[in-house]
């Protein structure tokens, strides 16, 4: 084995044996007692991303009652429309039942021996039945109902009678109407009758007192004493008249002053539910009332009990010149019976103060209309009418163009905590990225709240949307792009985690909202938020 | 989470960091040593029988780490150890193999009968291959968050792992060609396979955060897991055969020139297997899509986002068959032959990894000590490693061959910093290899001391047959001249001549 002793590997040999013999250390590579420590991974997660035009933001506060309507050149206007009807005929003309009756002694004597005495008389009836708050009914035009004549003889021989209605014709022909009955005697009294006819197609004419409504019945009679009979001047017939069932096409008259309601409705504004809370100023909100009004009569519309409330139940009522003065209601004229006349009245801000109740964000807007037959301030003494179909049909529009001023607008959101889990969170920063073309720039405070609403933590407030310029036609001149990052930190981490709910406030300000200047949106406006959370976990390995 | 993390070390620890074939120190010594057949079959067989006994002809560990044990754990002071995750993520590179092979030699037969010129072989092989490569943006993200991603995409399909039990029934055969510089062989094996996982050849996953917002980019194309024989309880009718076949073939040359170089090439396990018995695949849609959270303007909520997240990723599950490659590996080395007992001699080692070729070299000096002991030192470049010393030596005492190999000797002097692991012995049985006791077939260095008796010219003659006797050409005085004795050609004579006509 001189080798060994000579070679230079062999040198290069014996050194690594050496090497591999001597243990290496081998002993030192402890695994047993191991110690992993925690997983602390930080992850970059999206939470979520919006991308909104101003069309869809407005078309997703999910209002039936809303319309959104664009012009040539996209510019927005929220439009609630609601109609309402007054059909309440009775408000404006009491038409009381007719049912009268009356005794008749036609005064006449006989007791014939031989021959059958006829005995002629004629009296005339009038009628009358109050004019209920100065109703004064000239005519009526039956559609249907009955004419019942009852007749009760005290007479002790046949007698023959003919009833004429001189205020009653036949609308169609315009001829008289009469009635005519016989009652023959048997061997008691009274003879009894009745007679009816159909009201269709009748016209009756009332002659008008001050207090009073009259018509007269004509009655011509025939007594026919037989021999062995004998009437006396105390014998008389007893008859009654009603009108059962009548429906009427249309009523002349003058039915005085009345107030009634044109409606009484509340609109919900559900856009402003969700939208947001104070610091929105519409620049030209408008309410047009059109009116359509078949009744005959003039009228006039009160506007002064309008007003807004908001979810703090401040309520703001409507003031200002509309609402000072009856305004007046067009109506149709006598040749124009079935018709209806249509007005207009716009509630606007140089009117009224309809701004201010628009700046309250109202979530109601309660329209009480109230109208006012015959006023004194309008064609006094002109003859009124009203048909059968005779009604007030009120269209409310509600027209917010959508230049607005925003000025620390808020809108307050509130979130539950309950069914996130965030027991490994460590240290969390939430970041918005957003892309915006509409002209406004919002910021955002966060707070951390128990269950008492105490404040945990307060989030500094931060940018989250920047304004882009406006350009002299009130169009923004492109998106602006904005990274803000929100950092809870270890503090505001551990405030999150043991929060019962999150307040969070979008406040928002238009361009040079400040400066009063009120900004356009258009329908076409883009606004992009990307939110995510960049968040630090740490999970136990051990 | 303890035991995922714990997976996770192991991978990293252990898998991740394992790189690479036996050492390359070993294959220097060439045919001495049978089992480097399988790196290259032209080796021959130098005996007539050589037997490789199961399991102890072939034990060793191979490990490439880029960092030891002493970067991933930190003694504290209660005798417990610290993993520093922190401190082994620093410390990977851009890119990382995982690579490992291991084999359990159940039984070799090499046969070289008497007056052929082919050797055959016969051999039954148990082989484990796991091979791989992950980014350090992938371990960095599973790690510290899906925050180190922002603005750094994740190439995952540049990651990629395979790992694969098997069984390779082989015959083998060499021959020597042109007077012996010429000496090639080949090797057929049936596979068997028993266990195989792998992500899908060609696989292209990507992940991209954008840095704004947060949102991710999705692709994935190709992208997907097949498995094979992986959850079964595996009985022994499965392990000693089943449907999982497959064929691969390793074929190598070697060329000797007049005794100055010499030039190898090989490749190896080239083939495949097809996996039937138990497949599974987990195949994702080819696909891209961003995930930017909840679409608040949709009317969708966080679930059913998340479900359709969950939808994305939800691989579809086959059980059709599939093939997959054997990881082949070719070698190049070339040798100068310094002298009859020595050489220098360089090696490459390429394997396919995720579409590159990863490489390891080695430039050793190999000396024939003695007829019985071959040795060699090396200097080992691995992939993922700095330059090494290495050494390997082989003994042959009659029947009976130990050999010994480590590429990386210097790691055993402290072994909680140590890099790369290499360590290789065995013991065959080499049954009439009687050459070496033939002092004519040694290069004379090796021969014994010839004795001489002098003749009645006074010549001193050797008495070993083995020795020509030299011709007299005249005598002069004490002198007897004799012709000059024909140095063999070497590149020790060459430059030795050169030198003297350059002078």
């Amino acid at each position: 084995m001189t080798f060994l002793e000579k070679s230079p590997l062999s040198l290069l040999m014996k050194g690594a044996l050496a090497i591999l013999i001597s243990g290496c250390g081998i002993n030192d590579l402890e695994f047993g007692n191991l110690d992993i420590p925690d997983y602390q991974p930080t992850l970059a997660v999206p939470l979520g991303v919006s991308r909104y035009t101003m069309r869809e933001l407005v078309g997703d506060l999910q209002d039936n009652a809303l319309t959104i309507e664009e012009g040539e050149d996209l510019f927005m206007t929220i439009v609630y429309m609601d109609t309402s009807y007054n059909d309440e005929r009775e408000a404006f003309l009491y038409f009381p039942p007719i049912n009268k009756s009356d005794i008749v002694f036609p005064f006449v004597s006989s007791s014939p021996g031989g021959e059958t005495e006829e005995i002629e008389f004629e009296k005339v009836i009038t009628f009358s039945f109050d004019a209920f708050f100065g109703e004064q009914v000239d005519s009526i035009f039956f559609n249907s109902g009955n004419l019942a004549l009852e007749i009760n003889s005290r007479f002790r021989s046949d007698v023959i009678l003919e009833f004429g209605f001189p205020s009653m014709f036949e609308t169609a022909e315009n001829s008289s109407v009469g009635i005519s009955d016989t009652l023959n005697f048997g061997t008691t009294v009274p003879v009894t009758s009745i007679k009816k006819m159909t009201l269709a197609g009748k016209k009756f004419l009332f002659r008008r007192r001050e207090e009073a409504n009259d018509f007269d019945v004509i009655i011509k009679g025939k007594v026919v004493v037989k021999p062995g009979q004998s009437v006396d001047f105390s014998d008389f017939f007893r008859f009654s008249i009603d009108f059962s069932e009548a429906t009427y096409s249309h009523v002349h008259g003058y039915f005085d002053r009345k107030e009634g309601l044109l409606q009484d409705r509340t609109i919900e504004l559900k856009f402003f539910e969700t939208f947001g809370d104070y610091g929105l100023d519409f620049k030209d909100p408008k309410i047009i009332l059109k009116v359509d009004n078949s009744f005959g009569f003039p009228s006039g519309l009160l506007m002064n009990n309008l007003s807004a409330s908001n979810n703090d139940s401040t309520s703001v009522a409507l003031t200002g010149s509309i609402t000072e003065s009856l305004q007046f209601v067009n109506y149709p004229k006598l040749d124009s019976i079935g018709k209806t006349s249509h007005s207009e009245f716009v509630i606007n801000a140089q009117n009224s103060n309809i701004r201010e109740l628009f700046g309250i964000t109202p979530v109601k807007f309660n329209l009480p209309l109230t109208v006012i037959s015959n006023p004194d301030v309008f064609e006094k003494d002109y003859l009124n009418f009203m048909t059968d179909s005779s009604r007030f049909r009120t269209i409310t529009v509600v027209e917010l163009p959508f230049e607005v001023r925003m000025q620390e607008f808020t809108t307050n959101l509130k979130f539950g905590t309950d069914e996130i889990d965030l027991k490994n969170l460590q240290e969390a920063a939430l970041r918005f990225y957003t892309e915006n073309e509409m002209p406004f720039e919002g910021r955002l405070a966060v707070n951390f709240a128990d269950e008492h609403d105490t404040i945990l933590f307060t989030v500094p407030e931060e940018l989250v949307l920047s304004a882009p310029q406006v350009d002299a036609s009130g169009r923004t001149l492109e998106s602006k792009k904005l990274l803000s990052e929100i950092v809870l930190g270890t503090e505001g981490t551990q405030a999150l985690k043991s929060a019962d709910h999150l307040n969070v406030a979008i406040i928002i300000n238009t361009f040079n909202a400040a400066d009063e200047e009120y900004v356009k949106l258009y329908a076409d406006y883009k606004l992009d938020i990307n939110i995510s959370v960049l968040g630090r976990l740490k999970i136990k390995t051990q | 989470m303890r035991r995922w993390l714990t997976t996770i070390l192991v991978i990293i620890c252990c898998f991740a960091t394992v790189k690479g074939q036996n050492g390359l120190g070993l294959y220097t010594l060439g045919d001495a040593v049978p089992q480097n057949s399988r790196l290259n079959p032209a080796n021959e067989i130098k005996g007539k029988l050589v037997l490789g006994l199961p399991v102890i002809s072939e034990m060793g560990l191979h490990v490439n780490n880029r960092f030891g044990y002493n970067r991933a754990f930190t003694k504290l002071e209660n005798d417990s150890v610290k993993l520093d995750v922190d401190k082994v993520v620093s410390h990977l590179k851009k890119r990382n193999a995982l690579l490992f092979e291991t084999s359990i030699p159940l039984l070799y037969v090499g046969i070289k009968p008497e007056k052929s010129s082919f050797g055959y072989s016969f051999f039954v092989n148990e082989r484990i291959n796991v091979r791989g490569q992950y980014t350090k943006n992938l371990i960095k993200a599973a790690w510290e968050g899906t925050n180190s991603l922002v603005g750094q995409p994740l190439n995952i399909g540049k990651s990629a792992f395979s790992a694969s039990y098997f069984r390779e029934y082989g015959v083998g055969v060499n021959t020597s060609l042109m007077n012996d510089d010429l000496k090639i062989g080949a090797r057929i094996k049936l596979i068997q396979g028993i266990y195989n996982v792998k992500t899908l050849w060609g696989m292209d996953a990507r992940v991209d955060i954008e840095p704004e917002t947060y949102s991710y980019g999705f692709l994935f194309k190709r992208a997907g897991l097949n498995a094979a024989g992986v959850n079964e309880y595996p009985s022994v009718g499965y392990l000693l055969s089943n449907p999982n076949k497959g064929a691969a073939i390793d074929l190598g040359a070697t060329w000797t020139h007049q005794n100055l170089y010499s030039l190898s090439a090989s490749i190896t396990d080239l083939g495949y297997v097809r996996w039937k018995e138990f497949s599974q695949n987990f195949i994702l849609s080819d696909t891209s899509f961003a995930f930017q959270g909840v679409y608040f303007t949709a009317d969708g909520d966080i679930e059913s986002t998340i479900d359709s997240l969950k939808n994305a990723f939800t691989p579809k599950e086959t059980a059709d068959p599939y093939s997959a490659m054997l990881s082949a590996k070719s070698i190049v080395s070339g040798s100068l032959l310094l002298g009859p007992v020595d050489r220098v001699t360089v090696t490459m080692m390429n394997q396919l990894l995720v579409g590159k070729v990863k490489s390891a070299f080695a430039v050793s000096y190999v000396k024939q000590l003695t007829p019985g002991i071959v040795a060699s030192g090396s200097v080992v470049k691995l992939p993922q490693q700095w330059p090494r010393p290495g050494l390997a030596l082989s003994m042959t005492g009659g029947p009976v061959q130990y050999y010994i190999a480590s590429d990386n000797l210097i790691g055993f002097a402290n072994v909680g910093n140590m890099n790369t692991l290499d360590f290789k012995m065995g013991v065959n049985l080499i049954i009439g290899s009687g050459k070496a006791k033939k002092e004519t077939d040694l290069p004379p260095a090796h021969r014994s001391k010839p004795k001489f008796s002098s003749n009645d010219e006074g010549v001193d003659y050797p008495t070993d047959p083995r020795l020509k006797k030299p011709t007299v050409i005249r005598k002069k005085d004490i002198y007897t001249i004799i012709t000059k004795k024909k140095q063999p050609k070497t590149w020790k004579s060459w430059f030795k001549k050169k030198k003297k006509e350059d002078n």
